[in-house]
């Protein structure tokens, strides 16, 4: 369909069919997934931790968005509408943050990540609503402004007063959730979706150098401190916070694979 | 009473506070004629800006609209409503069990939200909403027509997508869901013919407006424009 994912072990079709089996038959742990998108991008680290979270082998391809690479012919053919990232499992694609994490969710090893009982989903969803829709503009702005503008152009001058807005933007969600914190160890109380929508999140704000906006809160801090060592949720030796990309990798435009070799 | 409180089991009537011209409210009130979830409504007048009053920010702090009540409970947003109704209801859950079902089914929600819903909600502004608040007032035609041309692109994949689909994800989703006031709206505001060269959507229109729980047709809970400018919503029995 295109050549976005030639890339990783899927691309070789004799490696594939050696994870795939030559029947076509399809064990769990021989799954490799290929996610496509961007190191400064929050939904694709996400989709990343997520793999990671529920023990899914994933190669990871760039989609170069600095480049408008998200905007090519070539990408809308996998996502007309050019929803970042992509993933492709096989002859399976799915694009968009909210198609993607389901999917991975669903396929992944060991139980759900989705509570069952009706007032902790919607509390996870709640939760999750609220990073998308008052979190993720003004991180957006800082990503942009403090790392990716001047990826392109190296005397570019930063808009302080667009800095200044998007941080004031976030002190009443950050506070709701510093305050949220203080009598859970995870956001809900077990780990869920809603924790992987705020480290994405908390974590390019941090590498944007705006990391004040987290230790100044104390349990939002303590919960992040909790995060960056929180092993995969199927049980694997793994952490998905050591994943991430740092300054320096978006920057380069680097992510990280996923390898599990403890199934 | 506060957001998410676990003192006490969930207990009593379900209430919601909403507006019949908000799009996200009719999701949660078709949901519930769906499911069989009794719902009491009470007005949430958003052209008086009550949504932006104390009373209702210290039921949901970042405004989020609708919000519901049950007991203890309360929850605001249709993204954590509708899966608390979903369960509360009648019936299987009407989330996939499939991945690639559920990748699907949450891929036509995103797009649905992110490039169908804010122009909706521009037609029923200018058309509607605005006209209430403003009996003088003169549709920006400038607004209108982009809306119109950004939700025709999105409509053009929404039929590929249905044919040979009886709904978006094959089975019955959050998807529709979503997708029925999208729709129902078009038509509130006249706009038929974004339906009418589309013949995938505009049967899975028809199959929406034919699903009964018992021996009620739930579409017919979606309120027209005459209910908007009256600022009525149905209860949900």
């Amino acid at each position: 369909m295109t050549e976005l994912f030639a890339f990783g072990r899927a691309a070789s079709s004799e490696s594939a069919d050696a994870s795939y089996g030559l029947g076509g038959d399809m064990k769990k742990t021989q799954y490799v997934l290929q996610l496509l998108g961007f190191p400064g991008h929050a939904d694709t680290l996400k989709c990343l931790i997520m793999a990671v979270e529920m023990g899914m082998e994933t190669d990871s391809g760039i989609l170069d968005i600095v480049e408008g690479q998200d905007e090519s012919t070539d990408y809308m053919k996998i996502s007309p509408f050019g929803m970042v990232p992509a993933l492709k499992e096989a002859e399976y694609y799915v694009t968009g943050v909210s198609g993607i994490m389901s999917y991975i969710e669903a396929r992944g090893l060991g139980k759900r990540l989705a509570p069952k009982n009706a007032t902790l989903l919607a509390e996870q969803n709640y939760w999750s609503d609220i990073a998308c829709s008052e979190v993720g503009a003004p991180v957006n702005i800082l990503v942009q402004e403090r790392i990716l503008a001047q990826m392109n152009d190296a005397v570019y001058m930063v808009k302080t007063d667009d800095i200044n807005t998007a941080r004031q933007a976030l002190v009443a969600p950050l506070d709701a959730l510093d305050k949220q914190l203080a009598k859970n160890t995870f956001i809900i109380g077990n780990y869920s979706f809603a924790d992987i929508h705020w480290t994405a999140y908390l974590h390019l704000l941090n590498e944007a150098g705006e990391g004040d906006l987290i230790s100044e809160r104390a349990n939002v801090k303590a919960w992040f401190d909790r995060i960056s060592t929180h092993k995969s949720f199927s049980g694997q030796n793994i952490v998905a916070y050591d994943l991430l990309p740092k300054l320096v990798d978006i920057k380069n435009k680097r992510l990280s694979s996923i390898v599990i070799d403890d199934f | 009473m506060g957001l998410f409180s676990r003192k006490k089991k969930p207990e009593g009537d379900i209430h919601m506070r909403g507006f019949p011209g908000h799009i996200d409210t009719c999701k949660c009130l078709y949901l519930g004629a769906e499911k069989g979830v009794k719902i009491d409504f009470n007005l949430l007048d958003l052209t008086g800006n009550e949504d932006k009053a104390d009373a209702y920010l210290s039921l949901s702090p970042f405004g989020k609209i609708p919000c519901l009540g049950e007991g203890d409970t309360v929850i605001s947003g249709a993204a954590a409503i509708l899966p608390y109704i979903d369960i509360k209801g009648a019936g299987q859950s009407l989330t996939p069990r499939k991945a690639a079902r559920l990748g699907e089914q949450n891929y036509w929600i995103e797009v649905g939200q992110q490039k169908v819903l804010p122009h909706i909600d521009t037609l029923l502004k200018e058309q509607v909403l605005k006209p209430m608040e403003e009996p003088d007032y003169s549709p920006d035609q400038g607004k209108i027509d982009t809306a119109l041309r950004a939700i025709d692109h999105v409509f053009e994949e929404a039929d590929k997508q249905l044919q040979g689909k009886d709904y978006f994800a094959s089975d019955y989703t959050f998807a529709d869901i979503h997708w029925t006031p999208y729709l129902h709206f078009c038509e509130v505001t006249g706009h038929h013919d974004l339906l009418s060269k589309r013949p995938n959507l505009k049967l899975w229109l028809d199959r929406i407006k034919a699903r009964k729980n018992g021996t009620q047709i739930t579409y017919n809970v979606l309120p027209g424009i005459e209910q908007i400018k009256n600022k009525e919503l149905r209860h949900v029995a």
